[in-house]
């Protein structure tokens, strides 16, 4: 769904102009994308709404001091909404209280089920191939992760970015996407060989090697 | 440094699966990796994790994020309410700053003359003829906001009644709780104070009010900190309304 190289550039002036109606183009070409990651970050489809909305809105009032080529938009793009939930996830981590609800609720098989049907309203072809249980018990697991690890996941393996596209969204070194990623892997592994998603005998190979 | 020696940590592991290490360190793990069924598991286990989180389906966005005119302006009764807020704020801000100009000038011009005078204690029967007119001139700006003209004519006779009415001042302020009026009378009293903050003995603060009145700019600049001082509150107290419905209203 990215729109051609030309075409984008002078999108992208005429939101630097001010124009709503171009920004919205973009918004277009990126919702989908900057959604899935706000998704996968902070687990649920209501808050990723918010961000989502909170980042576009915070990136149109931005667009101007954009000055890099209109193909380093969607890590720019990226890059406000994973500040936009890092923000979210520091206020959910003010409110103890609430955080530990979601918890719950998430835990509780009614309300998951009906999650996954706000969550999932049209079904992709690659649902077929992964089923309903196996993607809740994956994004449970992604949600047990530090944040940073958490983040660096969702870019690199989730969205499949490359490691300098994920260190220009979180600005940081390309050795500390290495690490994160390397980190955020093993423990996922942990994880989901506890929830049954993957087969025990890489994971006691692992607790058994320093 | 032989390749089987020691395992492979997690991160070069990780890096091997997306095949972003370069050709030589490759090359060095595929070897290892020949001799240590270890860390072939251990790949193993960080590539199927890595192809099971790219098999994680798409979610569709619940809805159209494009920015309607709703978010981009506020509504037209918030923006009227924030040029309120703000107007309250800058005349909240530029009064206290003539209160507390005028208080400093109020200060000066009574403490200046006061330090002439010495302290007689008859003074309350030379007090009880200047203090009645000047007290009476002095409540107007103030007690005909507060619409309570009674009560600050008996406010004011008090001192003159009694020497020692240290006691029946503050009784005189207590009973009017009442908002408006309090917004004033929290003022009322300031004439007094004024020329001397620090509590001084009653007959001290007398004399210098009975000093203030005789020389006249003390007087009027008296007069108009107390009035400043009163409209100064009013002010903030209606720059927190306008606050707190411009907190709803942007909240809907």
């Amino acid at each position: 769904m990215q729109p051609d190289a030309g075409t984008l550039e002078d999108t992208l002036k005429a939101a630097q102009r001010g124009e709503v109606a171009a920004f919205n183009a973009l918004i277009q070409a990126y919702q989908h994308q900057v959604f899935n990651v706000c998704y996968r970050t902070l687990g649920n489809a209501d808050d990723a709404a918010d961000a989502t909305q909170d980042a576009l809105l915070n990136a149109f009032r931005a667009v101007n001091g954009f000055n890099g080529p209109a193909a380093g938009l969607r890590s720019w793009l990226l890059r406000i909404a994973i500040n936009t939930c890092y923000d979210q996830l520091r206020r959910r981590q003010r409110r103890p209280s609430e955080s530990l609800d979601a918890l719950h609720a998430s835990d509780g098989e009614q309300e998951v089920t009906l999650g996954d049907r706000l969550h999932d309203p049209r079904p992709g072809p690659e649902q077929h191939s992964l089923g309903a249980e196996t993607a809740r018990h994956i994004q449970q697991a992604i949600d047990q992760l530090p944040n940073e690890q958490r983040l660096t996941v969702v870019l690199c393996d989730v969205q499949g970015l490359s490691y300098d596209e994920a260190a220009q969204i979180m600005s940081v070194e390309l050795g500390t996407v290495k690490s994160r990623l390397s980190r955020a892997r093993a423990q996922l592994r942990v994880l989901l060989v506890e929830k049954g998603e993957l087969p025990a005998g890489s994971a006691r190979l692992q607790e058994r090697s320093p | 440094m032989t390749s089987h020696a020691s395992h492979l940590d997690d991160e070069v592991l990780s890096t091997f699966v997306d095949q972003q290490l370069t050709p030589e360190e490759s090359t060095w793990v595929v070897t290892h990796l020949q001799a240590c069924p270890e860390c072939q598991a251990r790949v193993d286990g960080l590539r199927s994790v890595a192809a099971l989180l790219r098999r994680l389906p798409e979610v569709e966005p619940p809805r159209d994020f494009s920015l309607g005119p709703r978010l981009l302006v506020d509504p037209p009764n918030v923006v009227r309410l924030r040029r309120w807020y703000t107007a309250t704020r800058v005349a909240a801000g530029a009064l206290v700053a003539v209160f507390v100009m005028m208080s400093a000038g109020t200060l000066y011009v009574d403490t200046r003359p006061r330090a002439l005078e010495a302290v007689p204690n008859a003074r309350p029967q030379v007090l009880s003829a200047p203090v009645a007119p000047t007290e009476n001139l002095a409540p107007p700006p103030a007690a005909a906001r507060a619409a309570a003209p009674a009560q600050a004519p008996a406010a004011a006779q008090a001192p003159a009644a009694s020497g020692a009415a240290a006691a029946p001042r503050p009784a005189a302020i207590n009973p009017q709780a009442d908002d408006q009026v309090a917004a004033a009378t929290s003022v009322r009293p300031l004439p007094t104070p004024v020329p001397t903050p620090v509590p001084t003995p009653l007959p001290v603060r007398v004399a210098a009010q009975v000093v203030a009145e005789s020389s006249e700019p003390g007087a009027l600049l008296g007069i108009g900190t107390m009035v400043c001082g009163a409209l100064a509150l009013l002010v903030i107290l209606v720059a927190f309304v306008f606050r707190h419905r411009l907190r709803r209203a942007s909240h809907t």
